[in-house]
């Protein structure tokens, strides 16, 4: 009986961790925190030591939402081997709760994620690379020391972006 | 079968590198590159055809990118507002999803008063380094670039704080330097043809 009694309890302990943990996974899905030019570099720095994978994506970039998918399947795969992924959504800040958050919830990103939150187009872009035009699907990859070795200007597949993380996790 | 996967990622690679961040855009103050092209009616364009003109307006475009058709009406005023002026708007769809027949249909919906050349394999996106619709290069009679860009700061009407082109077409128009030759903004990557190296 007593062994019966504590059998419960782990069990209902176990359920209410469960919980817990289901309940802050769903607090913070889709959780996107706005940003200007001057994080940018700070989000990439902070993650140095591991191979970073920036990608600026918009909803209403029809070949962002089509490779969003990859990125996630490559977080997935690579992240215990020391990935970090990033999204900055470039939407309007007036899209964020109708078609941004709506979007990553539909995607079930249970990460933190960024969207830009500024005027000043120009100076974002810079800050990220002088060669950017702005053109979107965009993705900037760097090295574990921080330095950007791909910036890749067109919708990519699992395979283009893993190609290109796989020797830089080696390093 | 090692050596087949290793040879489609390699090919992978070079199709990502030819349509990566390596293409560089015209800088204010290069020549433009000259074409030849055809617009939707089957009229052929070279940019020579427009030497007379006080300017020319080259616009990279596109039917089906939300950037670009957010610009659609203010593409026409802009060609009501400066036409009689002497400036010359040319669009160019570099696009390789969107055909010939879509590009048409597009320019007739829209009502478009310029025409719109079609880039088969963006040759000439190429040319001038375009890469997101929708992009601009005004070209003085010298055949000289004076202004790249964007059209304004932003796709939504209602914001719009920096009329970048028309401040360009102004300047260029009365003999006076572009107070701000060279601008960026967001929009949709040109689908470029893949090429194998």
């Amino acid at each position: 009986m007593a062994q019966r009694t504590l059998f419960a309890a782990v069990l209902a302990v176990a359920v209410l961790s469960s919980g817990a943990h289901l309940c802050a996974a769903s607090a913070e899905a889709g959780h996107v925190t706005a940003i200007d030019e001057h994080q940018i570099p700070k989000i990439v720095a902070e993650a140095r030591g591991n191979v970073v994978v920036v990608n600026f994506w918009a909803t209403w970039c029809v070949s962002c939402v089509k490779e969003f998918p990859a990125f996630l399947e490559v977080r997935k795969v690579f992240a215990p081997q020391g990935l970090v992924l990033v999204f900055v959504s470039i939407d309007e800040m007036t899209s964020l709760d109708k078609a941004v958050k709506p979007f990553l919830r539909k995607m079930q990103v249970d990460f933190e994620t960024y969207i830009k939150d500024t005027p000043h187009d120009d100076a974002f872009i810079n800050t990220v690379s002088e060669q950017w035009s702005g053109a979107l699907p965009a993705t900037f990859i760097y090295t574990k020391q921080g330095v950007m070795a791909h910036s890749l200007i067109a919708e990519q597949s699992f395979e283009d972006i893993a190609t290109r993380i796989a020797p830089l996790l080696k390093e | 079968m090692k050596h087949l996967v290793l040879a489609v990622l390699f090919g992978v690679m070079l199709t990502s590198a030819a349509v990566g961040g390596t293409l560089k855009t015209l800088s204010p103050g290069a020549q433009a590159p000259a074409f030849t092209l055809t617009d939707v009616a089957g009229n052929t364009h070279t940019l020579g055809d427009y030497g007379q003109q006080k300017a020319v307006v080259v616009m990279f475009i596109s039917t089906r990118c939300p950037v670009s058709n957010a610009y659609n009406e203010r593409m026409v005023q802009l060609h009501h507002d400066y036409t009689a002026k002497g400036v010359a708007f040319l669009g160019i769809n570099a696009s390789q999803r969107e055909s010939v027949a879509e590009i048409k249909g597009h320019a007739a919906q829209h009502g478009f008063p310029f025409p719109v050349l079609k880039d088969v394999d963006n040759v000439i996106a190429d040319a001038y380094g375009a890469q997101v619709t929708p992009q601009i290069y005004l070209i003085d009679p010298a055949g000289l670039v004076r202004y790249q860009g964007r059209i304004d700061n932003s796709r939504n009407p209602q914001s719009i704080k920096s009329q970048d082109l028309r401040a360009a077409l102004d300047a260029v128009l009365t003999g006076n330097t572009v107070p701000t030759p060279s601008t960026k903004a967001f929009g949709c990557a040109i689908n470029r043809a893949k090429r194998s190296s």
